[in-house]
């Protein structure tokens, strides 16, 4: 949460239980990966990763999404001369 | 393939429910202590610190809610209540017509509620939650538009 936080210029604020859903709904989906470990402070975790499913569909949801904001982005830059 | 890892996923968390609940309550306990600790290395007391995780976290049951509710699991309880209820009915009463008629009207439900959720899954959540605040029992009998 901290790191997307960061990546967002702390523009994105998250509450912090609200990832569970989501990330257990992806697990659900067979899009990611869980197992218990050890944390850093020698506690017990669990870590989450992407698993090939993921992969494929984040790519494919990148994808739309870019395809998504570019349209937008070319109806935006449109002048009133071009319509 | 998702369809298979749902019904795994699924499965899995109707055989063992009460283990699966007990590694989400750990993982979210997990989560507060660790960000409380963030919160005592830079400075906060510690109650305080975990008071403040506790509270930025937000309500732990209405997570723990929409994680049951992620994995299907909300249909499966209110069917396994609604069938309870039914048997409790039934064993009070067991040749009135209003008990047997309330289980004939539960099962119709229910098969109209599995039908509809290969269809829309997702309205079939939304009526599910309506019917819960309600807290009647059978429900409204509302239909699909």
């Amino acid at each position: 949460l901290l790191r997307i936080q960061q990546i967002s210029g702390e523009q994105l604020q998250i509450q912090q239980g609200s990832p569970y859903p989501a990330l257990y709904r992806l697990e659900h989906q067979g899009l990611i990966a869980s197992e218990w470990g050890e944390s850093e402070n020698k506690r017990k975790a669990k870590f989450y990763r992407l698993i090939a499913a993921g992969r494929r569909q984040l790519q494919s949801e990148t994808q739309k999404w870019n395809n998504m904001a570019a349209l937008v982005a070319s109806i935006l830059r449109t002048t009133s001369e071009e319509i | 393939m998702k369809l298979f890892a749902q019904l795994c996923s699924w499965l899995k968390w109707i055989v063992k429910r009460s283990h699966l609940e007990t590694g989400m309550e750990a993982e979210v306990c997990f989560h507060i202590e660790s960000y409380a600790e963030d919160l005592v290395r830079n400075g906060v007391p510690q109650p305080e610190a975990l008071r403040r995780a506790r509270i930025q976290f937000g309500a732990i049951e209405s997570h723990k809610d929409a994680i049951r509710a992620s994995q299907g699991l909300r249909l499966w309880d209110e069917l396994w209540a609604d069938l309870g209820f039914g048997v409790r009915m039934l064993r009070q009463s067991p040749g009135s017509r209003s008990s047997r008629l309330h289980l004939s009207r539960w099962a119709s439900e229910r098969t109209q509620q599995f039908s509809l959720w290969q269809k829309r899954p997702c309205s079939i959540l939304c009526r599910c939650r309506i019917q819960t605040n309600s807290g009647s029992w059978p429900g409204p009998r509302t239909t699909d538009p």
